[in-house]
């Protein structure tokens, strides 16, 4: 981990021994997380903006659409653009360019995790034309370090994902074969469809246990991590009709990125568990963040002001 | 195409002297040693600082005193044009500088020899006046952090229309090419100027003119600053204040 917080051969030994019973030092049980907070629609100059806290861990994720001109359609790559910044208000070690290997690291897991035509249907509809484009950038901003940041970096690109708005644009042919873009006079937008955004969950071996949501002391005392991003498959996507079966199962998900972190070995058995606990652990955070981002309060929040809040 | 329009009001409906709300709060961080987050108007900055603390870098250790460091960082998505890289260009670096400076005058560094403060500044979205906006978001959270200082600094920038009027606190979309702007910090509201930078060319007789109507503007800018560090003094002592329930949740809203 780039994080520097040192503990004592002893510290290790005690935050390691009641994780193997599993008690945590925060009193919290392996596969608890911490009190998440996820607000949307924070910051005004963006077209789709999310916060996310976990613990003390605080990212800032803004989605902004540009509209951009190709060579040809055949070689453009539509994916989403991910940036990564890790602030020095986290740790006067990010001063410059010193969070850059961490902020590379969460931006390549995040690109390799969005890399398929599975999890947004609508980039699609980012083509607009042979030589126009929609270009979606996902930037994210890492304010407060302690722990689990690429966990907070899922929950967060979903939630800006979910508010982000683009608009309606009117396209027409010009001369020569090309096209003009204009802006219709209602200023209507639409939305991207976020039903398969996949969510990740970093699972940790502290001695022999396994835990999720690692703490920042925890992660100085981790041997090795997995970061799993699952997206959930859903039951009319498999051709089954089983109506009573629910959305989000963990037996009914594809995963669409796996690495192992942070050195170290695992025996096949260890990897095995390891993922099927993040599997399990993954699909409750599907759900909570579904009924979270379909809130209908969430006006009342102010998400605007919620640095002053 | 001007600042200020025939009945004398500003295109966001201020008269000159008006500076805009500022909205703060202290403390937002736990794991910062002082740490502050400022609205004034759209600008949002967030800023933390860490130590006294020793220096890695022994080379730039100072046997009679600490040294400042300061780093201005704009969020890619801070700007309506996205911005591609969030430092490192020539503007941070210089802003950087010239807080170093004004925090070097008001802070007693002497009492820190061979350590290091660094005051980080993050903005999170830009409208205007961003180097006043981050020299007062840094006094607030050196002030949280406990950092001795002369005096809270205080800053405010001023443009001059071509007839030779003065706007004090000047918006993104005031902060025309070439029109001139004047930043100027204060110790206090009062008359010693830690910072003072001018873009674009002035006329010599309008120079007074802007500079005292800066001046101004910072003595009103450091009356709400004073404020805002009395009443999160208030909370963290455990004082609460009856007169005005706004004060008891520690968030401010001030406006000239």
């Amino acid at each position: 981990m780039k994080m520097e917080v040192r503990l004592s051969d002893a510290e290790k030994v005690f935050i390691i021994h009641g994780a193997q019973e599993g008690l945590r030092a925060d009193g919290r049980s392996p596969f608890d997380y911490r009190p998440i907070t996820i607000q949307t629609g924070v910051l005004a100059t963006t077209n789709g903006s999310a916060r996310v806290r976990i613990g003390s861990t605080d990212l800032l994720i803004g989605v902004k659409a540009e509209l951009i001109n190709m060579e040809s359609v055949a070689v453009y790559r539509n994916r989403l653009n991910f940036f990564v910044d890790c602030s020095a208000n986290a740790t006067p070690l990010f001063v410059g360019r010193g969070g850059e290997e961490f902020a590379d690291e969460l931006s390549a897991a995040l690109d390799a995790a969005y890399d398929n035509n599975y999890v947004l249907p609508d980039l699609k509809k980012l083509i607009l034309s042979p030589t126009h484009a929609w270009k979606l950038f996902v930037d994210i901003v890492l304010l407060q370090c302690d722990g689990n940041v690429i966990d907070a970096a899922g929950l967060g690109v979903k939630a800006a994902l979910k508010d982000t708005e683009i608009s309606e644009v009117i396209v027409r042919p010009a001369d020569e074969g090309k096209y003009t873009i204009d802006l219709p006079d209602d200023n209507t937008v639409w939305k991207l469809d976020i039903s398969r955004v996949p969510l990740f969950v970093s699972v940790n071996r502290l001695g022999t246990a396994k835990i999720v949501d690692n703490s920042l002391a925890e992660e100085a005392c981790t041997r090795t991590s997995v970061w799993i991003a699952v997206a959930p498959q859903f039951v009319s996507d498999t051709g089954h009709n089983k109506s009573s079966q629910s959305p989000v199962k963990h037996d009914n998900c594809i995963i669409t990125f796996m690495r192992q972190c942070d050195g170290g070995t695992l025996e096949i058995d260890s990897l095995e568990e390891m993922i099927n606990i993040g599997l399990k652990v993954v699909g409750q955070l599907h759900e909570a963040l579904d009924r979270r981002l379909i809130d209908e309060n969430w006006m009342a929040e102010k998400p605007l002001s919620t640095f002053l809040q | 195409m001007s600042i200020i329009s025939e009945h004398g009001y500003r295109q966001d409906g201020r008269k000159p002297h008006q500076i805009r709300n500022l909205n703060y709060k202290l403390g937002v961080y736990s794991q910062a040693d002082g740490s502050a987050y400022l609205e004034q108007g759209n600008t949002k900055i967030l800023c933390a600082v860490y130590g006294p603390y020793e220096p890695k870098q022994r080379s730039r250790l100072l046997e009679d005193r600490c040294i400042i460091n300061c780093q201005y960082s704009m969020a890619t998505f801070s700007t309506n044009e996205r911005k591609e890289r969030p430092r490192g260009d020539r503007r941070s670096l210089e802003f950087a500088r010239l807080m170093e400076k004004a925090f070097e005058a008001a802070i007693l560094t002497e009492n820190y020899p061979r350590s290091q403060i660094d005051v980080f500044c993050e903005l999170l979205q830009a409208d205007g006046s961003h180097l006043a906006a981050c020299v007062n978001v840094g006094t607030l959270a050196l002030a949280d952090a406990g950092v001795p200082m002369r005096g809270l600094i205080a800053a405010a920038s001023c443009a001059c229309t071509p007839d030779g009027l003065a706007c004090v606190d000047v918006n993104s979309r005031e902060e025309m090419g070439i029109i001139p702007r004047l930043t100027v910090a204060t110790i206090s509201g009062q008359d010693a100027i830690v910072l003072a930078e001018l873009q674009n060319r002035l006329h010599k007789n309008h120079l007074i003119l802007i500079l005292e109507a800066a001046r101004k503007a910072t003595a009103h800018v450091h009356s709400c600053l004073e404020a805002a560090v009395l009443t999160h003094i208030k909370a963290a002592i455990g004082l609460s204040s009856t007169t005005d329930n706004d004060m008891e949740r520690d968030n401010i809203r001030f406006s000239d």
